[in-house]
């Protein structure tokens, strides 16, 4: 497998002020990295083209979960063989990216999910760890995986795992619904460690700790409502 | 007598509704249709609701009629956010597809043969 056959998905809302570093520190490894704009209204999109990504736009900001889901559907149209899903605001590190598909190469598994708890954490507020801790409990208990990091946004998957997957969740219910997704197909999986830096403008731009209530509110309703 | 003759419109106009929704939802509608019913019926018939409160072993009318409001109330509002879901789905899909049939590609890809960036 070479490089072409890698594609790297990033979401993007109001992302102006860091995705043109966060690009480039990311096509320097791998040349396929498709930017799906998600109604921003700062030229984030714009900004990722002329930084050399491929981008799609949605004309209205539909949340971070559809956003995934049209960049997965446009990488797998132009035969991408793994997906790396990774964040835009400067979070993530593009090095993590090599090992999460040596990983997903080595074990041969559906997924490499990034886990920052057995990689590096670095300015996580309190709160956040134990909003995080907290929903690892919820996730285990609901999906009976055994995981030590279930909302990190930094993973790879197979081209197959791919197709099989179906966000349902537009906005950040999508991160839980995965997993859920992992459990109910008996999907493979392997943590890889990686690092999650969290900056001021990754803290400001992120989510509210409190916004797990929502997420909470959305998985329910979701199994409800279906 | 005249407030009787408004409510008794007023549930003739949501038994109508209720018919005109049987192509798109016989449970909904017939639900629409017996809530209507039954409203018509209490209106003209107010002491049938004390009647019927003691039988399902509440003390008035009017607080049955309250409970009653209650679970329709919160029928409506999940029938409601189904619907919105639904309409969220719709749009959702619309979008992507217009994002999928108009990529932009790079205007200088720093791609190379061998799938390298430069």
């Amino acid at each position: 497998m070479n490089a072409k056959d890698v594609w790297i998905v990033i979401t993007a809302f109001n992302e102006a002020p860091v995705i043109a570093g966060v690009l480039a520190d990311v096509l320097k490894r791998r040349p396929h990295v498709v930017v799906v704009d998600d109604g921003s209204k700062d030229g984030s999109g714009e900004i990722a083209l002329t930084a050399g990504a491929s981008v799609l736009r949605h004309p209205v900001n539909l949340g971070a979960g559809a956003a995934q889901q049209t960049g997965i559907d446009y990488a797998l149209s132009r035969g991408a063989k793994i997906i790396v899903t990774f964040d835009a605001d400067g979070q993530h590190m593009a090095s993590d990216i090599d090992a999460l598909v040596a990983d997903l190469q080595k074990a041969g598994t559906d997924f490499a999910l990034g886990n920052r708890f057995k990689g590096h954490v670095e300015n996580m507020p309190l709160m956040r760890r134990i909003v995080l801790k907290m929903a690892v409990l919820f996730t285990v208990f609901s999906t009976g995986l055994k995981m030590t990091d279930a909302h990190n946004g930094l993973r790879a998957m197979t081209a197959e795992a791919a197709r099989k997957i179906r966000f349902r969740q537009n906005r950040m219910a999508h991160g839980s619904e995965i997993i859920e997704q992992i459990a109910k197909l008996k999907l493979s999986y392997v943590e890889t460690p990686v690092t999650v830096r969290y900056t001021d403008y990754s803290l400001k731009k992120g989510q509210s700790s409190l916004n797990a209530i929502n997420i909470l509110f959305e998985l329910i309703s979701e199994r409800i409502l279906k | 007598m005249t407030i009787q003759v408004i409510l008794t419109f007023g549930l003739a106009l949501i038994i109508l509704y209720g018919f005109v929704q049987r192509d798109i939802s016989k449970i909904v509608s017939r639900l629409i249709i017996a809530t209507g019913s039954a409203g018509v019926y209490l209106v003209w018939l107010p002491d049938q609701t004390t009647v019927l409160a003691r039988m399902m072993g509440v003390t008035r009318g009017a607080d049955l009629l309250f409970y009653c409001w209650i679970l329709i109330s919160m029928f409506l509002i999940i029938n409601l956010h189904a619907k919105s879901r639904m309409n969220l789905r719709l749009i959702t899909e619309l979008t992507r597809q217009a994002a999928l049939t108009n990529p932009k590609i790079p205007p200088n890809p720093t791609v190379d043969k061998s799938g390298n960036s430069s």
